[in-house]
């Protein structure tokens, strides 16, 4: 059993109390048998005391073959935490909205425990399920292990990171159109691009059934793939009678929120002039019993989003407004359009450059110009204000007279 | 180390199909779901247009969970889930089940391990964080810790449906921000307020010096020579602490336990319900980093969190309602102060100034 | 298209360079390919990757114009994307327009010296390798390139491993100098053996035959 000795942690220790469920504890627990975490352990109780972190910049390692899927670390402290001294990350591609059963969960534990530090992330920032914690000379076997049960790794550093997506079609009323399997298909799509750096920097989807975006592609994808509706919202007016009856004041919290002001409510049924309904979903989340998304459904294709570093947020923005997501085709229009963005942000982007930094720089009716898309007004949110007009069209005088 | 593998290797094989993981209701009424509604706090149901139905226990998780809390919730699957169960896009597990008198049993086990059920409807439904000390070389901060301090202090919220509506938080310790900490109702973030430390005589030896000097968002590094040395100089009035030159140079450490701390952030959502998703704004912008229990930051997050349960309408996001009140009045009624830090002086500034009269007194 | 990988592939192994513009047009998604293919498993196949580099950097620098500053990042990319054959890469694309690499290859020189990848005890040896490659592509003829780095350079002659022994001497009989001849000199009795590319070709040679060579080409 235990052969170390275990780390004294007197800061950390005050987190085993207290109601939510504490990391500590089981970290503890797992240190008993795993020297790595002790270790671990034993160190950040000195980030804490000190306030400062013990893990070194980067370190290039990594499973042959790929150019990504492992973030090396080591500890800046490696003769006082000698079982930390390599400490580097695996992340495994995760199944389409994190479904598992238990027995994947068990062999993904059984290869970690054998080989790794037994801590994991469920799940990563990303989407992955990160293992976190083992040395350079277990990755390789680590990665015969996950594939031999049919895993593989997901992307990191500048390839295409794991493609995300919401529980969809799986569980969700409201999805548009089938997130788990575009993400899937996507992702098999483009390996090559997931396991080895080719763009100017990292690239990241997310897939979303419906506006209400759980998983906040907006806010966190390159490219925002966000479910939507042409047609009519569909009403079961039987449906609304339940819910007034059961007290819920339908003027006030659903019809008068309407941001677009396209809904009645007559004390018996609901009406919605659905040409200015802007699919914002209020109504539908209000009241899912009686409203529905309607059934010409697709997606809003969105590009740009991204976290400030370096030139600020960005949320995406529309790049087009309506696209079937098409799984007859293969969702061949949407990788063609992939085919287009990339070839221009491989072409103009420069190293680290995001592409919605890229098209803030060249500009987004120019970005659009060169993807072939053509300007919409749904691309903004108005028409510019400022007269600075690039004309590319002009007259020439050609000197004879009118 | 071998340069050329020994047998031939699967690669580029992609993640397991999603389909063997699905629970046959699931699988059954795949893209036929009708609606859905919450049987109590942590209880989702799904109805199917066949009348099927799945119920979904949400647990809190702290994301950092070790194998065996793994394989905990996997012999949970297995006794009340036919061996299904999901995690959520905010760490959440979810464990469902077609059996309608399983919930109630599933509950009591899972408490009895230490884990709340909750996170559904108008709750905090956890705090989605980085890596913090844990793992990250570029942290000011440990999440892990921060997560846990903050969820024992609102842990009331994320077992019961009472507050006005959904509550999301993040916390990020650095301004990478490696999630939607710009975008979460709350978000708590680590931060520095010294430069880089530049270490000349590494400069040139393990930086790019062109690739440092475009790294820094406010032109604020040049390229310099040192005793014979090509290295860099930081602009100490342009710096802002942000830190990227630490990410693309490791000769600039920036971290710094005297004055490293944390920003408090509100307002932000990605949905699009009723108002079009919004970034978070500046609410505090240092608190001390006091691990382990960051009294400070829990405490001014509590008087957020309070302040708007007790005067938000329905369905109202914590940033809806501030763009109701008006921002003077949240900054009245949580006691923060309002500091030039408030102000943007960034890209596009300009356009946050207040440029009309309409004032509330 | 996702075939053109492995038909790229076949291309390079039988060292039809211009065939794979021609083929798969001159464009930036066959660079992609190519960069790709940096990371194959078949080393002939990588290293025939890094020769055709060097040949677009001479013939279609236009084409690879960017590439330059990703290779110097993967390199150094602490989020995890590691440069597999990028200082191999950087070397030959240095070698064959220098005006390519310059704002690099300082970078690529000095990184002999990175205390994470070419040291002990973290080292990564296949990078190692890569880049003890890349400074005799940089400094063959060019000896005052590298001088910065020569006495790291000559250090490897006496590393443990014998791959890295011999690339090092390889890199010294490109690179010149008294200095080289005389750790040369020392390797020429060396019992090693490494997979080598010199040439488009790659074989397996005995340390103490590049050794041998090496001094046999300094002596001319």
């Amino acid at each position: 059993m235990a052969n170390h000795k275990l780390r004294k942690t007197p800061l950390l220790d005050d987190l085993q109390k207290g109601p939510w469920p504490s990391f500590v504890k089981d970290m503890k627990q797992i240190a008993v048998r795993k020297p790595m975490v002790n270790d671990l352990l034993g160190q950040l109780e000195l980030s804490y005391k000190e306030r400062v972190g013990h893990w070194k910049h980067g370190g290039l390692v990594g499973v042959i073959g790929y150019g990504g899927g492992v973030i090396g670390r080591y500890s800046d402290a490696p003769e006082q935490f000698p079982d930390v001294a390599h400490f580097h990350t695996i992340r495994v591609n995760q199944p389409s909205g994190w479904f598992y059963t238990s027995q994947a969960l068990r062999d993904l534990c059984d290869i970690w425990e054998a080989h790794g530090s037994g801590m994991t992330n469920m799940h990563g920032s990303t989407g992955d399920c990160v293992f976190l914690g083992t040395t350079s000379e277990e990755l390789e076997p680590i990665f015969a292990k996950l594939t031999e049960k049919d895993w593989d790794l997901g992307g990191s550093g500048s390839d295409v990171r794991t493609p995300s997506c919401c529980n969809g079609m799986a569980r969700c009323e409201y999805a548009c159109y089938d997130t788990m399997d575009v993400c899937y298909n996507i992702t098999m799509e483009y390996q090559d691009e997931l396991h080895r750096p080719a763009f100017p920097y990292k690239w990241k989807f997310k897939f979303s059934g419906c506006p209400n975006d759980c998983v906040a592609s907006i806010a966190r994808s390159d490219l925002s793939v966000i479910g939507t509706w042409r047609d009519d919202i569909r009403i079961d007016q039987a449906a609304v009678k339940a819910y007034a009856d059961a007290g819920m004041d339908i003027r006030a919290d659903v019809t008068r929120k309407c941001p677009t002001a396209c809904m009645r409510y007559d004390g018996k049924e609901i009406h919605v002039n659905n040409k200015q309904c802007n699919r914002c979903m209020h109504c539908i989340n209000a009241m899912p019993k009686a409203l529905r998304p309607g059934k010409d459904t697709g997606a809003t294709i969105l590009i740009g989003g991204k976290a400030p570093i370096i030139e600020g947020a960005l949320l995406s923005s529309v790049l087009v407004p309506f696209m079937k997501m098409d799984k007859a085709d293969d969702y061949q229009e949407f990788k063609d359009l992939m085919e287009r963005i990339w070839d221009f942000w491989d072409d103009h982007g420069v190293n680290r450059e995001r592409i919605g930094e890229c098209i803030e720089r060249v500009g987004l009716g120019n970005f659009l110009e060169a993807i072939e898309v053509d300007p919409k007004p749904e691309h903004v949110k108005h028409p510019r204000t400022n007269p600075y007009i690039f004309y590319e069209e002009y007259f020439e005088d050609d000197g004879t007279d009118a | 180390m071998a340069t050329q593998p020994s047998a031939p290797r699967k690669t580029d094989i992609g993640p397991p199909h999603y389909e063997q993981f699905l629970h046959p209701v699931i699988k059954k009424n795949y893209g036929q779901w009708k609606y859905h509604d919450y049987l109590k706090p942590g209880v989702m149901v799904h109805v199917a247009e066949s009348g099927d139905k799945i119920y979904s226990v949400r647990v809190g998780s702290p994301r950092l969970i070790s194998v065996d809390v793994i394989r905990m919730f996997a012999d949970l699957a297995d006794k009340y889930c036919d061996g299904y169960l999901r995690f959520t896009s905010r760490n959440n597990v979810e464990l469902m089940t077609d059996k309608e008198k399983n919930i109630d049993p599933l509950i009591k086990d899972i408490q009895a391990q230490g884990y709340p059920v909750g996170g559904t409807g108008n709750s905090i439904s956890n705090i989605i964080h980085t890596q913090g000390w844990v793992h990250c070389h570029s942290a000011a901060t440990d999440v892990s810790g921060l997560v846990k301090a903050t969820m024992d202090e609102l842990y009331e919220y994320f077992v019961d449906m009472k507050l006005p509506y959904k509550l999301k938080l993040a916390a990020a310790c650095c301004l990478n921000m490696c999630g939607a900490v710009h975008c979460s109702d709350i978000a708590i973030l680590g931060i520095h307020r010294r430069p880089p430390k530049i270490k000349d005589e590494q400069v040139s030896r393990v930086c790019e010096i062109p690739t440092t000097v475009s790294s820094c968002p406010t032109a604020a590094i040049r390229p310099t020579t040192v005793e014979g040395k090509q290295t860099v100089k930081v602009d100490d009035d342009r710096c802002m602490f942000c830190a990227n030159c630490y990410t693309v140079c490791p000769a600039m450490p920036i971290a710094d336990a005297l004055n490293d701390g944390i920003s408090l952030w509100v307002g932000g959502k990605v949905s699009n319900a009723r108002s079009e998703p919004m970034f978070t704004k500046l609410a505090v912008p240092f608190l001390p980093n006091n691990p382990p229990r960051w009294p400070e930051v829990t405490d001014a997050i509590k008087k957020i969190v309070e302040a708007y349960a007790g005067d938000a309408h329905n369905y109202e996001r914590l940033g809806e309602w501030i763009e109701r009140i008006g921002w003077p009045k949240f900054f009245d009624m949580t006691g923060f102060e309002f500091t030039k830090y408030h102000i943007d002086d960034f890209r596009h500034a300009a356009e946050t100034f207040a440029r009309s009269a309409q004032i509330k007194f | 298209m996702k075939g053109s990988r492995q038909a790229i592939a076949e291309l390079l192994r039988a060292r039809k360079y211009p065939e794979v513009l021609v083929t798969f047009g001159a464009h930036r998604k066959t660079v992609r390919s190519l960069r790709s293919l940096l990371y194959a498993e078949e080393a002939l196949v990588k290293w025939r990757a890094v020769s055709m580099f060097g040949w677009l950097a001479a013939e279609r620098a236009d084409l690879i114009a960017h590439e330059v500053d990703r290779l110097i990042w993967s390199l150094n990319d602490e989020a995890g994307s590691i440069g597999r054959g990028a200082a191999e890469c950087l070397g030959e694309i240095g070698r064959k327009n220098i005006g390519l690499v310059q704002h690099g290859v300082d970078v690529v020189i000095h990184y002999i010296e990175d205390p994470e990848t070419c040291r002990p005890p973290n080292r990564n040896t296949e990078i190692l390798l890569g880049v003890l490659w890349a400074l005799g592509r940089l400094g063959g003829g060019k000896p005052m390139r590298v001088q910065k780095v020569m006495p790291v350079l000559l250090s490897f002659t006496e590393d443990p491993e014998p791959a890295v022994r011999g690339h090092a001497a390889w890199s010294l009989g490109q690179i010149g100098g008294p200095e080289a001849k005389d750790r040369l000199n020392r390797l020429t009795q060396d019992a090693g053996v490494t997979l080598l590319y010199e040439n488009d070709e790659l074989n397996e040679k005995a340390v103490a035959a590049i050794a041998q060579e090496a001094l046999a080409h300094l002596n001319r």
